[in-house]
């Protein structure tokens, strides 16, 4: 392939706004997953305001009651209500504050935690990089969902586990990226003048790679929301993530395995809230990385 | 001077040889390039020829239009990118722009070859050298078994690859830069093409190899009759390789000359000012010339002549309007307002 | 040159860099010889160009002058004071004397500081200017290189390759060094901006007595910048001369050479010969002896036996005295 120059080196206009280049334009933003994760967080903070019903509340004569468009359902319940008369999406509206909440606390520390070994292992190289990344690889080599589990009921169901259990198994994905992006970024020559400028490692940590890092960070950030979604939902459902009666999704989920035959609502809504979810944030993500690659390219 | 106002783009025609007429032929050949700031014309009513055994040098900057000519004439343009809007290209008196992708196929790297700037991304990595050559000789000569392989070994040999038999079962990261490029050589000889465009093959390249290489290229131009477009921003390689130049800036052609006459009489003054502004090993100056300003922006062209902003002989005639295409002598066209006394 | 200190020099300085193999990747099997004894100085507002092909040492050499690298053998002084006599603080002043500017435009510049932070920065860190007194200063160097105050604001994308090398010069400026190191400052360059910033770098160096270490390929951009020029072969100068001297009276056979395989600008003056064959050999393994012969013209069996050493032919003017450039001296 010929070289692209002509096309790479057109100079940009001098005078344009500051910083616009990299901020998108309203059209190529990827509007119907960013307005699913807009409905979503409105739906974790205005819980009590959007749920028709408070989510632990029994109402056992109204148990089982099929959702408003099925025969013996009503406008009551929209989507039904489970084994003891909780109003089904209800419950669906509050899992979304449990769930989201899991998912980015969890994935801030891991990403935390990764970003600062990755920094350090690819920056400093030698002995640390050495130890550090046997480490994560360590981490990598084992299931994580055996790893899970096992921590998981070790610890007890509870919130704090749960963001523990996905912390520890989510930073070791991030160091490695993390480390591969640093070594990467070192060779760039404003690293070196760094350097020479007299700056200290941290310093050239903070000002230099950090900020270089935010467009990997962010990406990997918004895929792993996902995942950590599915694995708070798979805890919960095993019963060792989030403790009932709080309405978790994958809670609610387990609430209605024994009944998937004859009160299918239950674990359906939940189970669509958490494939939409998941993909809303990996659509996210994925638009994030394709519209930073090219501009990546060029510095 | 001649003073004659010629249509905007006829292309200049070498005054000598009458007989043979051009191989390949560029007829108001325009481009187009989707960037974030909007439609550009990078190539922009382009027109050349190129005769049989000359090499045409292809001068300009980044964003001169230079490489998406040649793109556009491999018809290798990005694709949703680039989209070639007008023109003809006559390959022998076939349109190579009417034709469908496969009949091009036919054409590309066969009759039209092409050598690249970059030898670590031509060849690849995870191929031998004598699978690569082999595709192409093979491909196009339709040779198979023993006499596919002396036929390799031979296409490096021409190439003065030191040892062919050897280098066919080594990898490109084995071989210096220098030697990756004959490779490319070889393969793009392979057709063998009657027309070679060679796109800065030597910016790369370490000055000695350099010169080896430019040398090479000139002995098998010579042997084999081939037509070379020449690409480069250089003017050293220019003066050494080059029989006739095109000088292009922002998508235009703004000059074409016989080499010496470029370098003795340029007309145009954008080519006045490169060539004064380049150091020069056999004198000392104290302060080199510099033309003023940048390379300008595609997407935001002046309606008038392009390099207006910068030109030291600008008038206000030459902000507004496009200039002519002027004849300055034999085979030496420019356009420039300057060269008809701006209109009056 | 005066007999005064000369602002930098290099004494014998060696860097070698081990190639580990063996099971463990621990067994040291051979060294890169990147740099293999070079030595020169340079005084107050001089220019000394390295010129030499790939895997020649100049780019290793400028990070020894920019202490990125420390020298296995030899001495890296500035002012008389070799470098590794100094203490924390003092090297910190060496630092702040030399700084540099790279090739690449678009990998000089963190995309994510405004060009104003960026240019800021040296001062930043080694001074304890008032903001406001900085950003006077960053003014005050924009207007210097050539570019306008209110663009401190802009980010690199923002500008074209040019202004980016103009902000990466005057960043090297912020901190008044004394010493520039310049490696291939303009060859990524377009052809029209090329003289606009050489230009620019002779003028600051009248204006500002500083001195550079200018690498570069280009013979001519070498000719028309350098006092003083040293070609560099295989980690070793075969030849250090003053600028013009060493074009008019090129006394090594790779000097030579260069000079020829540099492009004529005129199609008339055809280049003379000299065209030299072979690659330039890895610095894991030099040729014994002196290490150009194998790709010399005029090499004899001796060439290959005793090893040549740099000595001042003519004033100035040092030379490897290899047994060709001893028979050429005495026709």
């Amino acid at each position: 392939m010929a070289t692209l120059e002509g096309l790479e080196n057109l100079p940009s206009r001098p005078e344009a706004k500051a910083g616009r280049g990299v901020w998108p334009r309203l059209a190529s933003l990827p509007l119907v997953p960013l307005l699913v994760i807009g409905v979503l967080l409105v739906m974790a903070l205005a819980a009590p305001l959007l749920a028709p019903y408070p989510p632990t509340e029994q109402n056992l004569p109204d148990r089982l009651r099929p959702p408003a468009w099925v025969a013996g359902g009503s406008l009551d319940h929209p989507f039904g209500t489970d084994l003891f008369g909780r109003d089904v999406l209800s419950r669906v509206v509050y899992g979304a504050r449990v769930s989201l909440s899991v998912a980015v606390i969890a994935i801030l520390v891991a990403g935390a935690i990764g970003t600062a070994v990755g920094l350090v292992a690819g920056y400093f190289g030698g002995a640390s990089e050495l130890v550090l990344m046997r480490i994560v690889d360590a981490f990598l080599a084992v299931p994580a969902i055996l790893v899970a589990i096992v921590l998981a009921s070790t610890l007890g169901p509870s919130f704090q586990n749960v963001v523990i259990v996905i912390g520890v198994l989510y930073w070791p994905r991030y160091a490695r990226q993390i480390r591969a992006e640093t070594l990467s970024i070192k060779e760039h020559d404003y690293v070196k003048l760094a350097r020479i400028a007299g700056c200290s490692p941290l310093r050239i940590l903070t000002t230099h790679v950090l900020p270089n890092l935010v467009p990997s960070l962010m990406v990997l950030a918004s895929l792993q929301v996902g995942s950590a979604i599915i694995l708070e939902a798979t805890l919960s459902f095993l019963g060792v993530g989030i403790p009932p009666p709080e309405p978790a999704w994958g809670v609610i989920v387990e609430d209605g395995r024994g009944m998937l035959a004859s009160a299918w609502w239950i674990s359906l809504f939940p189970g669509i809230a958490i494939a939409v979810t998941v993909l809303a944030f990996n659509l996210t993500g994925d638009w994030i990385r394709d519209r930073l690659d090219p501009k990546l390219r060029g510095l | 001077m001649i003073d004659r106002r010629a249509p905007l783009t006829e292309s200049p025609t070498r005054p000598e040889r009458g007989a043979a007429g051009p191989i390949l032929r560029v007829e108001h050949l325009s481009t187009q390039l989707r960037t974030s700031q909007g439609t550009v014309r990078a190539v922009d009513d382009v027109s050349f020829e190129l005769y049989p055994g000359e090499t045409l040098g292809l001068v300009g900057e980044s964003g001169s239009g230079k490489s998406m000519t040649c793109l556009s004439i491999l018809r290798l343009l990005p694709e949703g990118i680039g989209q070639t809007v007008g023109g003809r290209v006559l390959l022998e008196d076939t349109d190579l722009l009417a034709l469908s992708e496969a009949e091009m196929r036919r054409y590309r790297g066969r009759r039209l070859a092409i050598i690249l700037q970059d030898p670590m991304t031509s060849l690849n990595p995870v191929l031998t050298i004598g699978d690569q050559v082999g595709e192409a000789v093979g491909l196009y000569r339709g040779l198979k078994g023993k006499s596919l392989w002396s036929a390799v070994a031979e296409a490096l040999r021409r190439m003065r690859i030191p040892a062919p038999e050897a280098r066919i079962h080594t990898y490109p990261h084995q071989m210096s830069g220098g030697m990756r490029q004959r490779v490319g050589g070889a393969i793009a000889m392979a057709g063998p093409p009657a027309v070679l465009i060679a796109d800065e093959p030597t910016t790369a390249l370490d000055a000695t190899v350099q010169a080896q290489y430019l040398a090479l290229l000139k002995d098998v131009q010579r042997e084999s009759g081939l037509a070379i477009l020449f690409v480069t921003h250089d003017f050293g390689i220019v003066a050494n390789m080059c029989d006739r130049v095109a000088v292009m800036y922002a998508g235009k052609i703004v000059e074409v000359a016989p080499v010496r006459e470029l370098f003795e009489r340029p007309a145009h003054p954008y080519t006045e000012a490169l060539l004064r502004s380049v150091p020069r090993l056999d004198e000392d100056i104290d302060r080199l010339y510099s033309i003023e300003g940048q390379p300008p922006a595609l997407h935001a062209l002046p309606p008038g002549c392009s390099f207006a902003a910068r030109c030291p002989a600008a008038r206000s005639r030459c902000l507004q309007h496009p200039p002519p295409t002027v004849v300055v002598d034999a085979g030496h066209q420019a356009a420039c307002w300057k060269l008809n006394n701006y209109g009056e | 040159m005066a007999s005064e200190t000369p602002l930098l020099e290099l004494r014998d300085v060696k860097k070698h860099y081990p190639v580990r193999g063996g099971l463990l990747g621990t067994r040291e099997i051979g060294s890169v010889r990147a740099v293999d004894g070079v030595s020169f100085r340079i005084g107050a507002a001089e220019t000394l160009s390295i010129v030499g092909e790939s895997g020649c040492g100049k780019t290793t050499t400028a990070r020894l002058v920019l202490r990125l690298e420390t020298p296995t053998a030899g001495t890296v002084a500035f002012r008389g004071t070799p470098l590794d006599q100094l203490d924390a603080a003092a090297l910190k002043t060496y630092r702040s004397s030399v700084q540099a500017v790279f090739q690449d435009p678009w990998s000089s510049l963190n995309p994510r500081m405004r060009a104003g932070a960026i240019v800021a920065e040296p001062l930043v860190v080694n001074t304890s200017l008032a903001p406001s007194a900085v950003q006077e200063r960053v003014a005050d160097l924009f207007v210097q290189v050539g570019l306008r105050p209110e663009q401190a604001q802009l980010y690199p994308h923002q500008f074209s390759g040019g202004q980016r090398q103009r902000i990466a010069i005057a960043r090297a400026l912020s901190i008044d060094p004394q010493l520039i190191v310049l490696d291939e400052p303009v060859s990524a360059l377009d052809v029209s901006i090329r003289a606009q910033i050489l230009n620019l770098l002779k003028d600051l160096q009248e204006r500002l007595g500083l001195s550079y270490v200018l690498i570069a390929h280009h013979l001519a951009t070498v000719r028309h910048m350098s006092h003083q020029v040293a070609v560099m072969y295989l980690g070793q100068i075969v030849e250090l001369a003053p600028g013009r001297e060493l074009f008019t009276h090129p006394l090594h056979p790779y000097t030579q050479a260069l000079y020829a395989a540099a492009l004529s600008t005129h199609p008339d003056q055809k280049t003379n010969g000299l065209v030299l064959s072979g690659e330039v050999p890895s610095p894991l393994n030099p040729p014994s002896g002196c290490r150009f012969h194998p790709r010399c013209p005029y090499a004899t069996p001796e060439c290959a036996e005793v090893e040549p050493r740099l000595r001042e032919l003519a004033p100035g003017h040092w030379v490897q005295d290899c047994p060709c450039v001893r028979r050429a001296l005495a026709a």
